[in-house]
């Protein structure tokens, strides 16, 4: 036990750690500058408007999203009742949208999640680890990063069959490897810094090295590199649903409704081109909001 | 000296080997630190000094434990030290180190009040207790509790986060303190002020220190004794007095007279030594130094010098703890300088 | 005496971040002599190395703001832009740095890079550049210089890689060397080998050298005269004997106090105490009051102007030029004992 010699305290009585360490959290800090980058906080709008859309959507359509009709069918954008038109099907736009947003954002947010656990704990335990543990590790991600994504999904699902659930276990499979790797990277660069050393110098056993020093420094470029990855999360699941290996009709899902709606781009280009800006906007966000948290994570300025 | 020293180390030996080739085998070894023995007694500053390549790193992180010896033997208090949870524990209290790179030694995403109270922490003292005992710390190395606490390592300066590793040191009530090359990195007018606090807290804590540096005058101010290594081998020991006034090993001498000379007006005329100091992967036979020594001779290749004490001139007068690895003041050893006689065996 | 070979008039430099504007050179103004080296005594922050880049048009164009005069030989340094700049640049005016490991390109041998910029300035041969590349390296003292001229940069040492970026910028022999730090990084025996090698060269080519450094010993050796920089302005010049015996500036004082060749063994070093100002926000007056012994409430006010004393001389404290303080060098018993 650790014993100091009884000495008055030289520190005044109202500097307690309360005071000094009030909001100085490093995951305070991070908010509190990501609060004052004008673009990020214009992209977690947007997002958080995306999400309370989705979540809502059962309330907020106008119309049921899976109601069809012939009489209907390609209203342009701007008809009556239906300010954004009507699809291949007669089924509104709006609601359609709507709906989507909740496939689609699940397809893009649900594998990167599962990546974060999974990658992020063996690619964190092959970085601390080293030797032969990392070795088999980091060899046998390697023989995933052979195939390219698209490829990798598309094989997979083709082996499990179309759907949702294969949909998300397809992502999930194809974007654990690219963070098992970054996971690797930053926890072999932390491990070797000399603050990890002056730990183990203090005595610190492997699990406090891991909470206190490995665990802070190593979350930040993971999740600023997964947020980064939601993006193309979401685009290869409009991908798949495009190419008919994810989602299947009647569902509402953007990479869907692009499929449906192919054909009109001669005839409407403007109705086709909607469910892609949609997939536009919410990757940029994504983007947009990955690069603002990584600013706001750099501890070096 | 009959107490017991702090801290020794007998034979240590460190052997780095070097990976080549298609399988990666072993196609030779940087021998790192090759027998070196000394002695940290209670409450003295002992300087090792050396340039690059000479095992001074290497040597703190055998100290400190960070990395293992191949051989040789290492005592706490006269105890060797051995492996086991318990022990590792109080070892860890009681041996701490200040490194040279002030901002990796620190981790950028934690307050410096908690960086310095992790360590209290880990030997069992309460959250609050640790804390409060890192205030103090930082008042005690000059930084405002309040107004540095809550900071990160980045919004201070070099020499403010020496400070803060010093105070991390201390947290935990060491006895031996390991300063690698800790002020090499600062300003001369932060280093004059880190150096006066090193001073400062020896006396105040009655701390031991060893302290690593390429700089000669930094170890000549802080040091009572000091250690000459060259290429993971101990040249010359002795108090630092003896060995800066009267250097008796070629390299010493070197060493000492290649410092640039701040008197106004003087100046050096030439470079006591040529070409590079060399690499420690294929050290040369026997001495090590005597492919650039002015006076070796046939039988300085033949076997390592011993590290003894000059015995056996009298018209050198010698410290008592003065010691030198040269041929030339060992009696009997078969050099041309050195003063004739029966050798002197090395005590054992 | 002759006209200057380089001459530097009102030099500032400012970085601007946003909204703040760093103030890293505030008013240099200095002229260099051929075959003189000027040393340039100052710690980090006080805008030392960015007076040589400024100089060399080494800056990031967008976030700098150079203002002043500077001529090489007549010919205007500060705004010389394109292919005006790179025939300067290497050929009549050349730099050394502290990292010759950053400033050689590893790709390619050391030979290569010398003859390269013997073939951009000179227009000559390869095979002859070759042949000068080798004599060049063999100047600096590298032994076997033939076949180390075919050596990468990751197969020398430090002391190997500082002479080859000497062996290069001496290559087109310029007029006036500009050395940031040189011997920073090296070890001291190499330190000094490096230090005499400059000397050599200086005087065998009648070169002007300006070295930047921190340390006192290595501006001592290797100057003649002696500009002091603290916070972007030049406090004390003088010849190196003058100012170092006989400092006008209680920072140089603070400085040589802080030194600790010339301290005894358990003497307290004097220190300076405090932290270099925040550039962005400089005071009126003098940048150095905060951490003066001296300072009066005055000082930190009145701005001080360069008080000249006669041609050489020259240093910014009020209380000096008025006369009511009188420094003197600390350790001055002790310097005459180590004399010895």
């Amino acid at each position: 036990m650790l014993q100091y010699p009884e000495s008055p305290s030289t520190v005044p009585a109202d500097i307690t750690v309360q005071n000094v360490l009030k909001g100085t959290g490093y995951w305070r800090l991070v908010w509190s500058r990501l609060r004052r980058q004008p673009v990020s906080l214009v992209a977690t709008v947007i997002l958080l408007a995306i999400v309370f859309v989705a979540v809502f959507a059962p309330w907020l359509t106008p119309h049921n999203p899976y109601t069809t009709s012939s009489l209907n069918r390609l209203l342009p954008v701007g008809s009556e009742g239906h300010i954004l038109g009507t699809d291949e099907n007669g089924r509104d736009m709006v609601s359609r949208l709507m709906y989507g947003a909740r496939l689609t954002l699940l397809a893009g947010v649900l594998p990167i999640v599962v990546g974060i656990v999974i990658g992020g704990t063996l690619g964190v335990l092959a970085g601390y680890s080293g030797g032969w543990v990392n070795t088999l590790i980091m060899r046998i991600t390697d023989v995933f990063y052979a195939f390219p994504p698209v490829l990798l999904a598309i094989a997979i699902t083709g082996t499990l069959g179309t759907g949702m659930g294969n949909m998300l276990i397809a992502l999930s499979i194809t974007f654990t490897p690219p963070l098992i790797r970054i996971a690797e990277t930053v926890t072999t660069q932390v491990r070797t810094q000399d603050y990890v050393e002056a730990a183990r110098i203090s005595g610190a056993d492997t699990a406090s090295i891991m909470r206190h020093h490995i665990m802070n420094n190593v979350m930040g470029p993971i999740l600023v590199y997964a947020t980064s990855l939601i993006s193309i999360s979401i685009i290869l699941a409009a991908g798949l649903s495009f190419l008919g290996l994810g989602v299947s009709a009647p569902l509402a899902e953007w990479g869907l409704m692009l499929n449906g709606l192919r054909q009109v781009v001669w005839i409407d280009p403007l109705l086709a081109a909607i469910p892609g800006v949609m997939i536009f906007i919410t990757s940029m966000s994504f983007n947009l909001l990955s690069d603002g948290l990584r600013q706001a994570m750099d501890v070096r300025l | 000296m009959t107490d017991t020293p702090l801290f020794s180390v007998k034979n240590l030996v460190k052997h780095f080997p070097v990976h080549g080739g298609l399988l990666q085998r072993e196609v030779g070894r940087v021998q790192a630190v090759d027998d070196i023995s000394f002695a940290l007694n209670p409450q003295e500053t002992l300087g090792m000094v050396g340039e690059s390549g000479c095992g001074k790193s290497t040597t703190a992180k055998l100290v400190v434990r960070l990395i293992e010896p191949d051989s040789g033997r290492m005592e706490l208090d006269g105890l060797p030290l051995s492996r086991g949870r318990a022990w590792d524990k109080d070892f860890r209290r009681r041996v701490q180190m200040v490194f040279q790179n002030s901002f990796s030694s620190l981790n950028p995403r934690m307050p410096i009040a908690s960086s310095i109270a992790f360590a209290p922490t880990i030997h069992g003292a309460s959250r609050t207790k640790s804390m409060q005992r890192a205030m103090e710390l930082l008042e005690i190395v000059g930084l405002d509790p309040s107004l540095y606490g809550g900071r990160y390592p980045h919004e201070l300066s070099g020499g403010q986060r020496q400070r803060v590793n010093i105070a991390r040191a201390l947290a935990v009530n060491p006895d031996l303190v390991i300063l690698d090359e800790a002020v090499s990195a600062l300003d001369k007018s932060v280093e004059a002020q880190v150096l006066n606090l090193l001073a400062d807290l020896k006396r105040d804590f009655g701390l031991t220190y060893l302290f690593i540096s390429h700089d000669l005058n930094v170890i000549k101010y802080l040091s009572d004794r000091v250690v000459v290594m060259y290429l993971g081998k101990i040249v010359e020991s002795g108090p630092v007095e003896a060995v800066y006034g009267m250097p008796r090993h070629p390299y010493t001498r070197a060493l000492l007279d290649s410092m640039p000379s701040v008197i106004p007006g003087k100046r050096s005329d030439h470079a006591p030594l040529t070409g590079d100091p060399p690499n420690p992967i294929n050290p040369p036979s026997g001495c090590r130094f005597r492919t650039r020594c002015p006076h070796a001779e046939p039988v300085c290749g033949k076997a390592v010098p011993p590290l003894l004490e000059p015995i056996g001139s009298a018209s050198q007068q010698t410290l008592a703890g003065h010691e030198v690895a040269c041929l030339m003041h060992q009696r009997g050893s078969g050099h041309s300088q050195a003063p004739e006689g029966e050798p002197v065996r090395e005590a054992v | 005496m002759d006209k200057p070979i380089l001459s530097v008039d009102d030099l500032e430099v400012k970085f601007v971040e946003g909204k703040k504007e760093i103030h890293a050179v505030n008013g240099v103004s200095f002229e260099l002599f051929r075959g003189e080296a000027l040393g340039i005594l100052g710690e980090s922050g006080s805008g030392k190395s960015v007076t040589l880049r400024a100089l060399l048009g080494l800056l990031p164009t967008k976030k700098t703001r150079i203002r002043g005069h500077a001529t090489l030989e007549g010919t205007d340094l500060l705004n010389a832009r394109g292919r005006a700049l790179a025939d300067l640049r290497g050929n009549r005016l050349s730099m050394i740095f502290q990292e010759p490991a950053s400033a050689l390109d590893p790709i390619y041998t050391i030979g290569d890079q010398i003859a390269e910029t013997l073939i951009r300035h000179e227009g000559i041969e390869k095979k002859a550049a070759w042949t000068r590349a080798v004599s060049l390296l063999d100047e600096v003292q590298i032994p076997s210089a033939a076949q180390r001229a075919k050596a990468y940069p990751h197969e020398m040492s430090g002391g190997m890689l500082q002479r080859s970026m000497i062996a290069l910028a001496l290559a087109c022999r310029p007029s006036v060397l500009f050395a940031d730090e040189p011997t920073t990084a090296l070890d001291v025996s190499v330190q000094i080998q490096i230090l005499l090698l400059l000397r050599q060269l200086q005087q065998e080519r009648g070169m002007a050298i300006i070295f930047v450094s921190h340390d006192l010993g290595v501006i001592n050796e290797i100057s003649d005269r002696v500009a002091v920089m603290y916070a972007g302005r030049f406090v004390e010049t003088g010849d190196i004997t003058d100012v170092f015996s006989q400092p006008h500036h209680p920072y140089t004082t603070g400085l040589l106090g802080a030194t600790i060749g010339a301290a005894q063994k358990q003497e307290r070093l004097t220190t300076i105490p405090g932290m270099p100002p925040n550039l962005a926000e400089l005071p009126p007056g003098c940048s150095f009051a905060p951490r003066c012994a001296y300072a009066q409430p005055s000082c930190e006010v009145d701005f001080p102007p360069l008080h000249k004393l006669g041609e050489r001389r020259a240093h910014r404290c009020l209380r000096v030029a008025r006369g009511e303080i009188a420094l003197h060098a600390p350790h001055e018993q002790s310097a005459a004992q180590q004399e010895n």
